[in-house]
Parts: C-alpha cells; sequence; structure tokens
C-alpha cells in the first residue's frame, strides 16, 4: 500500500511562550479531500504552514508522501517540498494577470503549453485568462488561486480557510466548484475551517483540532454520529445530551427508554447519553410516551426546532426538531418520541 | 487587490495572528544593524546640539538663553505658530467640507485648485507678497501669508476622510433628531479628528522651522534669529543655543503628535464606504461659498503665481539669466536626485525591519528616523558644518555632506512613502511564490520588487522636490561655487532685487509644482509633503 | 515605471544643464571668501580672470560670518584670500595670526591708514555712513547734529535700524572709541528703542523710500543704487552727511587680505596686487558699485560727494577693533 499523502506525528510549536500544537497527529489519503475544522485561533492554520514549510516545527515528524520535510534532523525548504497553498484571500500575484498568475509555478518551458488553459477550464474561467486580480470578484479570485496552486501538479495542496473572505451567498456554491475541481483534478487537499457546515458537507474526512491536537477524525458521517465526547458532539451540531443510568444495550433517561450505542468499557451505571434533535419527534399526546410542553419554537422555513420542557427536574428542556408544517405551537403539550438510538458516554468512575 | 465582500473580523483577527507569528520570527542582524546606523546619522544633529550645551557650561547658557530677546523671540514664534495653526485648521475644514460634503458647483476643479498652494514654497509666496508692498511686514502679513501657503496639509487630510465617511453615521443622527450643525459638530467633526490633529500639528512642526518665508516678512523667529547668529558668528554658541530651543518646541509637538495619532497613523482611509453620503445644499449661499473660494485660491494661489509671471516679464535689474538659470537648475536637479537615491535607500531598511519584522528595537530605530521632524534645516546644516570642520575635514564643503542633510531632512517622508509602498507586498505573497517552487531571493525579485517599485519611485521622486525647493540647509552647506535655484533666488530676493529673482523661482515652480500635487494626492496626504524653507 | 523613466530623464537634463555652466579646470584655481556685493565682486573676479588668465571661485557671505568660518575651518579652509566690507573680521583674523603679510609694493597703493597697521591686509574700497531720510517725514531742520542724537526720544518710531548688518559693527565701535562705553549703551539702548528692525541696509532703504520710516544709517553707496535703479528723478528720499568728525560720519574701509594657509600663496599676493591696481580700481568703479576708490589717480564713480570733503573723524583699523565688543554691547542691548 503507498504511504499516505501526507503523515504527521506528535507536532508540536510555541509561539513565545505559548503551545499552539501539543502533539498533534495526521494521516491524509491519497486522492482525498481532508478537512481540519476547530475554533477561530485554535492553531489551524500554524499546522497548514508548518506542512508547507512557512515555519519551523518545535518537534515532531511531517512526511509528504515518502519524504520527510520535517523532524529533528531534518528541514526541506517551501519550494522543495511540492505542497501548494491557497492562502485565506486568494493573495494573487496583483502585477500579473490571470494566465501569469496561474503559470507562475510552471517551470519556463511548460508556460507556453496548454496547462494554463487547461486549468482555467477546469476552474471554469476560461475565458479570464487577460484579466488582472482587481478585475475579478472574490469566487472568482479564490478559483484562481486554486489553478494556481494545482498548476505544478502538487503532492498535496492546502487551504486555509478559502471560503472564509466570500459573501455567506457565494459560499455554497462556490465551495461546491472547489470540490468539484479537487475531484476532477485528483489532487490530494487538506482544507482548515472553523465552519463544520462546511467540513461536513465537503469534505471525506473530517479531523476536530482541539487544544493543538486532533480529537477524532472520521468521515462526516461517522463523525457527527459518533463523536467522541459530549463537547464534539455539541461543537458538531445541535446535540440534546439526557442524563441517565446505563444498562446493556439501553438507558433509562428522562424520554423513557433509550436503545444505545458505544461501548460501556467501564461498566459504569451512570452516565449521559447525547441524541440529535431531529431523533426526537413530537406527536400527538399518547399514553405511554413520554410529555412535555411547548416553550417557544424558531421557524427556519424548511424546517423548525422547538423546546420543550419535560416534567423531570434533572433534564429541565430539550430541543427537538420537526419539518415546517409540522411544528407545534406555543403551549401545546406533547408526547416525544425518539427515532434511532443514542449514543451513551458513561461517566468516569 | 481588495478581493470583493471582504469580512472585517476574519480579517482583522489573522492580521493580529500575522504581527504575532512575525514577531516570532527571528531578526536578521544585519538589517538591525543598517537601520540602527541611519537611526544614529539622524541623531547627529541632537548629539551635536547636546554636545554644545555641555561645552558651554551653564552660566553662559544662562547668559545666552535668559534674556528678553530671546523672550521675544519666544513669544513672537509661539504665537504666530498658534494663530497660523488654528487658522489653518478652521480654514483646512471649511473648505474640506465645502468642497467634499456640498452641492458646491465645479467641486473638482476646486478640489484641485484648494490643494495646490501647497506645491508653491512658502519663501516664493511671501516674495510675492512683499513685492508688491511692504505692508505685510508684520504679525499679522505674517499669520495669513504662512496660512495661505499652508492649510493644505490640514485640508487635504480632512477631504480624504469626509470622501470616506460612511453616511449612515450622519444619517443615525438626524433620524434621533439633531438639526445639521449639530450633527457636523458632534458626528462629522469628531470623525475628522485624527486628521485634523495630524494635519494641525504638521503645520505647526513646518512653521517653526520656517525660515525664508519669515525673513521675506521680516518678522523674528527662531530661525531667522539662528540664521542672524550664523551669519555674524558661523557657530558661536548663541546659535545652538537658540536652536535647542527650537529643538525642544519641536520635539514637545512631535511627541503630541505621535502620542495622538499613534498607529493611526498608516491606517489607509476607507474608501470603499457602500453608499455615497447625501451633499449638504447650498442654495443661495452657494453664491458666498464660491466668493469665499474663489477669494482664497486667489490670493493664495493666484497672487503668488501672477506675481512671478509679472515680475519675469518685467526683468528687473538685470536682463535674463540664461546661463546662470541653468546652471543652477542643474545643480538643483542634481542635488535632488541624489539626495532621492540616497533618502530612499536608508529609508528602506528601517521600513522592511519595521513591517517584516516588527519588535521594540525595530519600533525605537523607526521612532528615531522620524525625528528630523523636530529638526529644523538650519540646525542639521550647523550640527553637520561642526562636526565636518572638526572631525571629517575631508568631507567639508563638499556636495556629499549637502546631501547628507537632505536625506536626514527628508528621511521622514521617504519613510512613510516606503512603508506605505512595503504594504502592497505582504509577506503572504513571497510565501505563496515560494510554495510554488521559487527560492528566496527569487520570491524577492519576482513578487516583491515589481509592487514596492513604484512606491519606492513615489517616495524618491517626493525626497527629489522636497530637496529642489530646500533652501536653508543649502545656503549653509552648498559647496563652494555650487547655486541652486533656491540659493539664487534667494541671492536676489532677499536684497529686494524681485525682478533678478522671479525666474529662479518660476523654475523652481515649474519643476515642483504638478508632480508635487500628484504625489500628495496619490499617498492620501498622511507624508507632509515638504519642507520648503 | 513611469517615474523611473522620468527620473532617468531628469539626470540627463541634470548633466546637460550643469554642463552648461561650468569650465574646464585647467587653470590655477584661487578661492575667494567675498563679503562684498556680488556686482562688484563679480566685476573684480572677472576682470582678474581675463588678466591672470587663472579661475576664481567665490563664496559669499557676511563680513564676521566668513571670518568665524575661516577661523573654524582652521588649516583645512579652502580660503585663499578673504575681502571684507568692513575692517573688523580682517583685524579678527590679524589678531590670530591667520593672514600673510602683504607685499609692500600692493601696500604702497592705497595711503597707510587704510592699511593694516601690520600690513596684513590691504584697503581697497571706501564707504561713508550717512544718514538715508524722506523729506515728506523730515524736515531739514529736524536732521540730527549728530548721530548720537539718535537715540534721543524726538525720534521714537521714526527710525529703521539693522543690527545684523555687518555695516553696523563699526558704527558702534567709533562711538565706542570717541565717546565711552556709558554713551554707547545708552545709545544703542535708545537707537533700538526707537527704531524699527530691519535685516539689512536693503531693508532700511526700501522703507525710507516708501515712507514707513523717516530715517535711517546706511552706508553711502545704498542710495546710489536706488536712485540708479529708479532713475534719479524718481527717488524720494535723500542723504544726510553728519560730517564734522561725528562717529556718523566714520569711514568704513573694504579690505582684503591673503590667508597662511593658503594652498597658492603666489596667486592670492597676486589677487590682492590686482585688486589695488588700476585696472582693479576702475573695474570696480565701472561695475555699478558706487563706493570709492582708495587709489590715487583713479576716478570715482559720478555724482558721488568728493572724498576729501567728507569730514570723517580720524579713526583707524586698530581703534575699530575686530568687532567682539561691539557684537556683545549690541547683544546686551538686546539686539542680537
Amino acid at each position: 500500500m503507498s504511504a499516505p499523502a501526507l503523515s504527521i506525528a506528535a507536532l508540536r510549536k510555541s509561539f513565545g511562550g505559548t503551545p499552539v500544537l501539543t502533539g498533534l497527529d495526521l494521516e491524509v489519503a491519497n486522492g482525498s479531500l481532508t478537512a481540519v475544522l476547530g475554533p477561530s485561533g485554535c492553531g489551524k492554520t500554524t499546522l497548514l504552514r508548518l506542512i508547507a514549510g512557512f515555519e519551523r516545527a518545535d518537534a515532531g515528524t511531517i512526511r509528504v508522501g515518502e519524504q520527510v520535510v520535517c523532524d529533528e534532523r531534518t528541514y526541506v525548504a517551501p519550494e522543495q517540498r511540492g505542497v501548494g497553498f491557497v492562502a485565506q484571500e486568494g493573495a494573487l500575484f496583483p502585477h500579473l494577470d490571470v494566465a501569469a498568475n496561474v503559470a507562475f509555478g510552471l517551470a519556463r518551458s511548460q508556460r507556453g503549453s496548454g496547462r494554463v488553459q487547461e486549468l482555467l477550464e477546469l476552474v471554469g474561467l476560461a475565458g479570464l485568462a487577460k484579466r488582472h486580480p482587481h478585475e475579478l470578484s472574490g469566487g472568482q479570485q479564490q478559483r484562481v488561486a486554486l489553478a494556481r496552486a494545482l498548476a505544478p501538479s502538487p503532492r498535496l495542496v492546502l487551504l486555509d480557510e478559502p471560503f472564509d473572505a466570500l459573501d455567506a451567498g457565494l459560499r455554497t456554491q462556490v465551495r461546491a466548484e472547489v470540490r468539484a475541481v479537487l475531484r476532477e483534478s485528483g489532487a490530494t487537499a487538506l482544507l482548515v475551517t472553523h465552519d463544520q457546515e462546511e467540513a461536513l458537507s465537503l469534505a471525506d474526512v473530517v479531523a476536530v483540532m482541539r487544544d493543538g491536537a486532533i480529537v477524532q477524525a472520521a468521515d462526516p458521517q461517522s463523525l457527527y454520529r459518533d463523536p467522541v465526547d459530549a463537547e464534539l458532539a455539541g461543537f458538531l451540531g445541535e446535540a440534546v445530551l439526557l442524563a441517565g443510568e446505563l444498562h446493556a444495550g439501553h438507558a433509562d433517561t428522562a424520554l423513557g427508554r433509550l436503545p444505545t450505542r458505544g461501548a460501556n468499557s467501564h461498566g459504569a451505571t451512570r452516565g449521559s447519553v447525547m441524541l440529535r434533535p431531529e431523533q426526537i419527534l413530537c406527536r400527538e399526546p399518547l399514553a405511554g410516551a413520554p410529555r412535555g410542553r411547548v416553550l417557544a419554537t424558531q421557524f427556519y422555513g424548511h424546517d423548525a426546532t422547538a423546546r420543550i420542557s419535560l416534567q423531570d427536574p434533572a433534564c429541565p428542556e430539550i430541543t427537538a426538531r420537526a419539518a415546517g408544517h409540522r411544528l407545534p405551537a406555543v403551549g401545546d403539550e406533547v408526547s416525544l418520541v425518539v427515532e434511532g438510538t443514542a449514543l451513551a458516554y458513561p461517566s468516569p468512575r | 487587490m481588495e478581493a470583493a465582500g471582504v469580512g472585517p473580523e476574519s480579517r482583522s483577527w489573522s492580521a493580529k495572528y500575522v504581527r504575532a507569528r512575525l514577531r516570532a520570527r527571528p531578526t536578521p542582524p544585519v538589517l538591525v544593524a543598517i537601520a540602527a546606523a541611519v537611526a544614529l546619522l539622524v541623531l547627529l544633529p541632537l548629539g551635536f546640539l547636546l554636545d554644545q550645551a555641555l561645552s558651554i557650561g551653564w552660566t553662559q547658557i544662562d547668559h545666552l538663553l535668559f534674556r528678553p530677546f530671546v523672550g521675544t523671540l519666544l513669544v513672537n514664534t509661539v504665537l504666530l505658530v498658534a494663530v497660523a495653526t488654528t487658522a489653518c485648521v478652521v480654514l483646512g475644514v471649511a473648505v474640506a467640507w465645502c468642497v467634499e460634503r456640498t452641492d458646491l458647483p465645479g467641486r473638482r476643479t476646486w478640489a484641485v485648485l484648494a490643494a495646490l498652494p501647497i506645491t508653491v514654497p512658502a519663501f516664493v509666496t511671501s516674495y510675492s507678497w512683499v513685492s508688491i508692498t511692504p505692508v505685510v511686514q508684520h504679525f499679522g502679513g505674517a499669520a495669513m501669508i504662512v496660512t495661505l501657503a499652508y492649510y493644505p496639509l490640514v485640508y487635504l487630510p480632512v477631504a480624504a476622510v469626509l470622501r470616506g465617511l460612511d453616511p449612515a453615521l450622519e444619517e443615525s443622527a438626524r433620524s434621533l433628531g439633531m438639526g445639521p450643525w449639530r450633527t457636523f459638530l458632534r458626528v462629522t467633526l469628531p470623525q475628522t479628528r485624527l486628521a485634523l490633529l495630524g494635519g494641525g500639528l504638521l503645520v505647526a512642526v513646518h512653521l517653526l522651522s520656517e525660515f525664508g518665508a519669515f525673513a521675506m516678512l521680516r518678522f523674528q523667529t527662531f530661525t531667522t534669529a539662528i540664521y542672524d547668529e550664523y551669519r555674524l558668528s558661523f557657530d558661536g554658541p548663541a546659535a545652538s543655543m537658540l536652536a535647542t530651543v527650537l529643538v525642544l518646541l519641536c520635539l514637545a509637538l512631535l511627541i503630541g503628535e505621535l502620542g495622538l495619532r499613534g498607529r493611526a497613523r498608516y491606517a489607509r482611509v476607507d474608501t470603499g464606504s457602500p453608499r455615497p453620503a447625501a451633499r449638504a445644499r447650498l442654495g443661495r449661499s452657494k453664491w458666498v461659498v464660491l466668493a469665499g473660494l474663489g477669494a482664497l485660491v486667489g490670493l493664495a494661489l493666484g497672487l503668488p503665481l501672477v506675481t512671478l509671471v509679472y515680475w519675469v516679464l518685467r526683468g528687473g535689474s538685470t536682463s535674463f539669466p540664461v546661463v546662470s538659470l541653468l546652471s543652477a537648475a542643474g545643480s538643483s536637479l542634481e542635488l535632488g536626485l541624489g539626495a532621492a537615491l540616497l533618502t530612499t535607500l536608508l529609508a528602506l531598511p528601517v521600513a522592511i525591519l519595521t513591517t517584516r519584522h516588527p519588535s521594540r528595537i525595530a519600533g525605537a530605530l523607526e521612532r528615531a528616523a522620524y525625528l528630523p521632524y523636530a529638526l529644523p534645516g538650519i540646525v542639521v546644516a550647523l550640527s553637520l558644518i561642526v562636526v565636518s570642520v572638526h572631525q571629517l575635514p575631508a568631507l567639508y564643503g563638499t556636495t556629499p555632506l549637502l546631501i547628507v542633510a537632505y536625506a536626514i531632512l527628508s528621511l521622514p517622508l521617504a519613510l512613510v512613502a516606503t512603508r506605505a509602498a512595503l504594504a502592497q507586498a505582504p509577506p503572504v505573497h513571497e510565501e505563496i511564490a515560494r510554495s510554488l517552487g521559487c527560492g528566496p531571493l527569487q520570491a524577492l525579485v519576482r513578487v516583491t520588487l515589481p509592487r514596492i517599485l513604484p512606491g519606492l519611485g513615489a517616495a524618491a521622486a517626493l525626497v527629489f522636490l522636497a530637496t529642489v525647493t530646500e533652501l536653508t540647509a543649502t545656503l549653509l552647506l552648498a559647496p563652494i561655487g555650487t547655486q541652486t535655484l533656491a540659493t539664487q533666488f534667494w541671492a536676489d530676493a532677499s536684497t529686494r532685487s524681485f525682478g533678478a529673482a522671479a525666474p529662479y523661482a518660476g523654475l523652481m515652480v515649474a519643476i515642483s509644482a504638478l508632480p508635487t500635487y500628484l504625489l500628495t494626492r496619490r499617498l492620501g496626504a498622511v507624508a507632509g509633503p515638504r519642507r520648503a524653507r | 515605471m513611469i517615474a523611473l523613466c522620468a527620473g532617468a530623464a531628469l539626470a540627463a537634463l541634470a548633466a546637460l544643464a550643469s554642463g552648461c555652466g561650468s569650465s574646464e579646470s585647467s587653470a590655477e584655481t584661487l578661492t575667494l571668501y567675498s563679503a562684498q556685493h556680488q556686482q562688484m565682486t563679480n566685476a573684480l573676479v572677472k576682470a582678474f580672470e581675463r588678466k591672470s588668465g587663472a579661475k576664481v571661485r567665490v563664496r559669499f557671505g557676511e563680513d564676521e560670518g566668513l571670518a568665524n568660518q575661516i577661523v573654524q575651518e582652521g588649516s583645512a579652509s579652502p580660503a585663499d584670500v578673504l575681502l571684507s566690507e568692513n575692517t573688523p573680521p580682517l583685524e579678527l583674523l590679524a589678531g590670530k595670526g591667520l593672514l600673510a603679510q602683504v607685499n609692500s609694493p600692493t601696500l604702497a597703493q592705497v595711503p597707510a591708514r587704510y592699511d593694516s597697521p601690520n600690513g596684513r591686509w590691504v584697503g581697497v574700497a571706501a564707504r561713508e555712513t550717512v544718514l538715508i531720510y524722506n523729506p515728506k517725514l523730515i524736515s531739514t531742520r529736524q536732521l540730527p547734529a549728530s548721530i548720537l542724537d539718535l537715540a534721543k526720544r524726538e525720534w521714537k518710531g521714526k527710525l529703521a535700524i539693522a543690527p545684523s548688518e555687518p555695516d553696523f559693527v563699526p558704527i558702534v565701535s567709533a562711538i565706542d572709541k570717541l565717546d565711552g562705553r556709558a554713551a554707547t549703551e545708552r545709545w544703542l539702548e535708545g537707537f533700538a528703542s526707537n527704531a524699527a528692525r530691519y535685516d539689512d541696509n536693503e531693508g532700511i532703504v526700501a522703507a525710507v523710500e516708501g515712507g514707513q520710516v523717516a530715517a535711517g544709517v546706511i552706508n553711502h553707496y545704498y542710495w546710489y543704487e536706488q536712485a540708479k535703479e529708479v532713475g534719479a528723478a524718481a527717488v524720494r528720499s535723500k542723504l544726510y552727511y553728519f560730517g564734522h568728525k561725528d562717529p556718523g560720519a566714520l569711514v568704513n574701509v573694504s579690505g582684503a587680505g591673503a590667508l597662511k594657509s593658503s594652498g597658492n600663496p603666489a596667486l592670492a599676493q597676486r589677487f590682492l596686487a590686482f585688486l589695488v591696481s588700476k585696472e582693479g580700481q576702475s573695474a570696480m568703479t565701472h561695475s555699478g558699485d558706487w563706493e570709492y576708490p582708495l587709489v590715487a589717480g583713479v576716478v570715482p564713480p559720478p555724482g558721488l560727494r568728493p572724498f576729501a570733503t567728507l569730514q570723517a573723524p580720524d579713526l583707524g583699523p586698530a581703534d575699530l577693533g575686530n568687532g567682539s565688543v561691539p557684537l556683545a554691547l549690541m547683544q546686551q542691548a538686546g539686539l542680537l
């Protein structure tokens, strides 16, 4: 099996006395798009800059393909790593036109060939070769920046929050286009972002970063379904946490007996379970089903959420999601039905 | 280079992060050494003054400084600076508001005309007035003439701010019930505070250092008194004592300016407001405003130009001195080019150090490099004379020494412009170039250099123009037999041969007017455009 | 890019233009520090260059400033000759031993009283102290008998004074020598409070002509220049000669000396000889400068009051000193 496109082990970096990366491990498979997700200021950009070679690590190893580019004894200069970089604001060279920008990383002999045209077509900007960066929109600039990074066929492309500088309306569209470009070119890409929706919708693998290390790396669905702890669950989306008694395969909670997944290796009996609001359905009051009163509702058009008060003092409120046309009114009494299994988090002893 | 729809939070956050990262980078010692050498050069005049003070001894200092004559100078100088600066501020704001925020007819032309007086050196302006009538040779006349000459230093930055103002603020105030005057005073004016203060302090510093204009107007200030002392005793202690007081006054102003503006000095005026502000309607009062503006431009710009043309045509005491004119022009151009080159070269390492490798040392070196704002030309010239006569006789009386004086005087100007140029080439571009396969030097040449060359050219051009119109240092340091346009003009104007002086002044204005105007607008008038003395 | 091209064009232009003004420097060069007026100096210099084939570089300045500059420059000074407007700077340099002995034939050209007492410098031209006044503002009866009268109260607001003008320094010395220190101090204070301050004699002339002040003390030739400029019929001011050996009738001698540190002493001496030769003096009187020649037999410029009738006080260069006393007195009186 060939080496992964990128392999990082125990990476550490501090600025001044402040530790930014505290032993980070990551692997990126060939041809995949991996997203590193983390809140602002957690060190994601530092990670990218270390991989690109713009900074030196304090400790740890970085391998790009088979080549060790960074460890205690080695430091390979950025121009020799074959790692492309797309900066947050595109950072196109203003004194060159689009074609010259894209051709920048190509050897002189290659510049005249059709590679530039090929890349411009790939990103859907074929007619804009003679334009200058200030004449392009934000989305167009990002795409040119991507084409420029892809031109010398790098082993790995790094994208630093590439959609952050765009208008919200444009973002979805540009994201999809960039995704398509990367797939079609077969490049391996590592993207950092603080937007969970972006990470979950774009990437093949999402690695969540917290306190300078990777907490969990998995495909989006697995990550969303089975986050490794309650904090991560809340970070990835709305999470409903219920305290409960844990037994084998089920738990007793304020919403009744719920089937659970997740290993209980400690054999603990107390803990909490995690549900997503879309798993909790509001129904007309039924006998035997747990009940609640609707406190407030939020209508988003395509769907809606309701805040529901339970009579249980251990868990006073939960959030349930409903389709827009099935939203209960405030003050209604509803029965709550849980779909699917809950994820158990045993309390540590 | 701005992408459409930039998110403000992400930009400021990443800028902070970039600065934190930059600080952690090791600073190349060679760069620090060069920048330190530049700072030392600039501190030379101050060192000279200190040395003089120490060697003279307290009794002599007491005798020279604390006497009624110095008291008169102090009162004259401070009073004039206070009155003229206030007048410039009021005038500058008024003109800026009329041009930028009302529906004045012919606004674009007025905007240009209102800024043009700064391109005529103040000593030429006072020459024009004096050649017509000696009535202006007293406090009131002096205050009026220097106000007319220097108000653009306030007008330009305030106009720039008013141009980019977000109309939402004023509209909110109006919707809360504030009338137009109150809105102006409590909402609009405070936003121009920084531009006002910066411009006003710049005017004050220029006035403290002004020599030629006051000499022509027979108005005694510290600079004219220092020059008189120089004429009489060459480098006697009285001259350096007066110079010390002057420098202290300037330093006080400079510290005030740096303190009040701080980092805001480098903030580019945001011209990307989404909507242009509504303009006030003038109605009938537009005639009054037009008349006022016409009078202002007529007095500040028209009068000097017309007078120059009159004297050139009339000829006066001598025939048109073609050979002398060409020779003086040649000297002016040569010296200007030399100064431009040297100053830009000196400013570059300091600018690179402060933008790419910020640190405490870098900050201190940069502040030192701004010191020449507080050093009048005469003080720099005197100190270089004394130092070269006693320590470096080989340099004494040579052209290189004069060029060094110009470089010291123009360093702050070049520094501001060079910093602006470097801001066009953020380090991320070089990094991306490296990720695309360029080595460090190659990245510098292919990416950074093309970006900063136009800005460096602008810096050099500004220094060139300031040097062509420089008077005082040239008077003291020019090598024997070298005459520039400014010194030839002065030789004639100060002996009241107005006709003979006119061609030199005319050529000076012709060379420097348009480029000065263009460059000053380009740099957003943050840099004080000239040190015309 | 545009800036670079413009810069290159300017550089070419500069080289061209400065080439117009300069000439080859294969000949001998004399460096002259001149406190005299440009017109007269240039005339003398041109005539000398024509006669001797040498080239002369001139640094213009003022009496005391140039003298002090030479003192400060020391042996590194490029100056070969100092041409002064008055005698104090020459005495200053002579007193410090910086002037070379002038050749005797050169000294003999002018009367001994107009030469340095020790033969260190030679007199070149003479100027008479006068009162310039505006007849519309002062009647002939009000004219002062002595220059000392100008300190009296009745002259308040009517006078002009130029304390930084080097021509003023010997006048103060004269009063000091003739009437004593106390009288000089009183006179300076009185004059200062009566007079408006001007930068130089040209300023005084313009003010009197224009009617801003009634009278001022200058050297005679400034008035003659003004008369030439506007025409004899149009000149409004008049000259009043104090005479009677009053300090106000002081004759100021303009002289020249060669520096010991000169790089070319022979050429310096030739220049000095030229200054007091018939050709040199004649070049001076024809230059549009209205000073009195000192060499016998040279015709003075037309229209001047005859030199012999001036009734100047008997004060020599030694009496007038090197200028340090007047400067200190003027500082004390708050004029400087």
